[in-house]
């Protein structure tokens, strides 16, 4: 048995003036929840649609299965897909749009109904077989598209911001039901989307895209860590980003100067003295503490600890969001318990992260 | 009283709003049929009418060879035009969304030329097609194929069949391409997505999407086509006579007012009922779908 449920070679595919998806490789495993993340025009729905067979490459080709899938038509192809705007058959009630592709099996009558039921129970919507797909609700609908495409069982399911359309509250929802499902099932499950928080809740593996090329692949964390770039810092999560030159390397860390400021920052491999990078700073990972004249600065030598002004000060509930101005005018976006000591706009305080939550970053 | 007072001005609103159409109603269509409707039941006398009540002139529309002749004309005349209007128009309203999107507005835009276009011109423009020296004749004659030229083409119900064709074809293609609009292409892909191949796609998914408009278009074409009575009085000849000639020369060259008003009301009805029928099967499909 292949160890790759997809595997993406080299394809690439061109519209009239511009590119779609660049010279495009990734190997999909087996059983593995993936998303295709980025922003819209990235190529990520083209991508899912080769796949599909559904839209052809100019270069390169999709392997399902270990099976070359080039020249198929897209119903010979082991996948389905769920369509942002649900694409249910209006003209056919519930039961016969998730028993569709079993009625073009000419599977018998009962097998069908059993497995209808079973796929309603699947996706919650026990009861609702003799509806007109004109009743439901977003959310049910898109239950239903997928109900009808797991129904056939494939060995990849393609999904094309499927919750795209739903409201923010049945969207939480579905994205809890989707990742049950998906563990439930073990298929492979492809995902395209343009919210990052869905990809980082739902996937094993993220592929970060830009103009039809991959950025960065890797797990949520890992990508939220350490981006490699300032796209992948700035697209996923929020971060603070600063222009600087390095002015000094050692075998623990460099340190980068911004606007006057000399900041402490984890080593990058390709980094020389002299060159220009980016340091991306999580907001989350900036201490917030009260100005000490007395103190010397740089207490620790492994933190960067800088004198700042409070701007303002936006209360989340459970958080307390800051931004503050670092000596150089820069804006410095931070997080701290809503239950944490509390400044006014205007405070003189110190703010503080740790050399290694300082990513360098090169454009 | 508070509570009257917003809905006796919503209803006068709607009043308002509805009297226009209502008035145009009354005046162009409701009184005139009830005029002819009170003639109908009336006695020609003469050359006047006598206005005393009998269902004379029913009996005679409906134990007449002829009238029952040129009814049943008019309404083959009829759905063969729609029966055309629709086999031309469907293919090419799928090819426009399908296929041919790049020149979709060219298109449209020559259909609507034909629809304002001037309509005897295009029924004299059959004419000279169809005549004795018309273009096929003359092509024939040309060709060799024929010593002297076809009379057969004019003045026939294939004559009347095909202009009425010609005219009306915009009224289906438009309900047919507006369906094929409204078809979401997700659904096309989805189906295929699922199994169905370009075949099953069109039979499943395309054609009983679209099949509302058919109807509509079907519908259109039936109506104008049957109730014509222009085409059929230029080019009818004896096999083309459709009701509506006869109607007409009821009022006019015969001075019978009241027996050409009980053939229309007859037709009318054999129209309605027709009408009716479509609309009765168009439920109907839809409401099988086209699922398991």
């Amino acid at each position: 048995m292949e160890e790759f449920s997809v595997k993406i070679e080299a394809v690439t595919k061109r519209f009239v003036e511009i590119v779609a998806v660049q010279h495009f490789t990734l190997d999909v495993k087996r059983g593995e929840f993936i998303s295709l993340l980025g922003p819209s025009g990235c190529g990520k729905t083209t991508l899912l649609r080769i796949i599909a067979g559904l839209e052809t490459s100019d270069q390169g080709r999709i392997v399902i299965e270990g099976e070359d899938m080039t020249g198929q038509t897209p119903e010979k192809r082991p996948v389905n897909m769920v369509f942002q705007r649900y694409a249910l058959f209006p003209h056919m009630n519930v039961f016969n749009n998730i028993a569709f592709s079993q009625v073009l099996k000419k599977r018998p009558r009962q097998e069908i109904q059993a497995k209808v039921s079973e796929m309603l129970a699947l996706v919650d919507l026990d009861g609702y077989q003799n509806r007109n797909v004109n009743e439901l609700s977003g959310g049910q609908s898109q239950r239903v598209a997928l109900a009808r495409s797991l129904i056939n069982q494939p060995k990849v399911l393609l999904l094309d911001e499927p919750l795209g359309a739903l409201d923010l509250l049945i969207r939480k929802q579905m994205q809890l039901e989707l990742k049950r499902i998906q563990r439930h099932l073990n298929t492979t499950f492809i995902y395209v989307t343009h919210d990052q928080e869905e990809a980082m809740i739902l996937s094993n593996r993220i592929v970060l895209m830009n103009k039809g090329e991959i950025v960065q692949v890797g797990k949520p964390e890992d990508l939220y860590r350490l981006p490699e770039t300032v796209f992948a810092a700035h697209f996923i999560g929020e971060t603070n980003l600063l222009e600087g030159n390095v002015t000094r390397i050692n075998a623990k860390g460099m340190e980068v100067e911004v606007g006057g400021l000399r900041i402490k920052t984890r080593l990058h491999p390709k980094v020389k003295v002299g060159m220009q990078v980016w340091l991306s700073i999580r907001p989350e990972k900036i201490d917030l503490a009260a100005d000490q004249p007395d103190d010397p600065p740089n207490r620790v030598n492994h933190r960067n600890d800088l004198p700042a002004i409070v701007k303002t000060r936006t209360f989340l509930g459970s958080s307390m969001n800051y931004e503050a101005r670092l000596g150089n005018q820069r804006l410095m976006n931070l997080v701290t318990s809503a239950e944490a000591v509390s400044y006014q706009p205007r405070d003189k305080v110190r703010i503080s992260w740790a050399k290694e939550d300082t990513v360098v970053l090169i454009d | 009283m508070n509570r009257t007072r917003p809905t006796s001005r919503t209803d006068a609103k709607l009043l308002f709003q509805l009297a226009p159409s209502t008035l145009y109603l009354l005046v162009f269509f409701a009184i005139p049929g009830f005029v002819l409707l009170l003639y109908s039941f009336w006695q020609k006398k003469g050359f006047s009418i006598e206005r005393v009540f009998t269902l004379k002139n029913y009996l005679t529309v409906l134990t007449t060879d002829l009238y029952i002749r040129v009814t049943l004309n008019s309404l083959i005349i009829g759905l063969s035009a729609a029966l055309l209007a629709v086999i031309i128009s469907y293919p090419l309203a799928y090819g426009l969304r399908f296929k041919l999107r790049r020149y979709q507005s060219t298109l449209l835009l020559l259909i609507f030329v034909s629809v304002v276009g001037s309509y005897l011109a295009r029924i004299y423009a059959w004419k000279s097609i169809l005549g004795q020296k018309g273009l096929i004749n003359q092509i024939l004659l040309y060709a060799g194929l024929v010593q002297e030229p076809l009379s057969f083409l004019l003045f026939n119900r294939f004559a009347v069949i095909i202009t009425l064709t010609n005219l009306f074809v915009p009224f289906a293609f438009l309900p047919i391409f507006s369906a094929f609009q409204n078809l979401n292409f997700d659904v096309v892909q989805a189906a295929r997505d699922l199994g169905a191949g370009p075949f099953q796609v069109f039979y499943r998914i395309t054609l009983p999407l679209t099949l509302p408009g058919v109807l509509a278009g079907f519908m259109y074409t039936f109506i104008f086509a049957t109730s014509d009575f222009v085409v059929t009085s230029l080019m009818g000849g004896v096999s083309g006579l459709m009701v509506s000639k006869v109607i007409a020369d009821q009022f006019g060259i015969a001075f019978n007012w009241p027996l050409g008003s009980a053939l229309a009301f007859v037709f009318i009805l054999t129209l309605a009922s027709g009408y009716l029928f479509l609309v009765g099967l168009s439920r109907w499909l839809n409401i099988r779908g086209a699922g398991a």
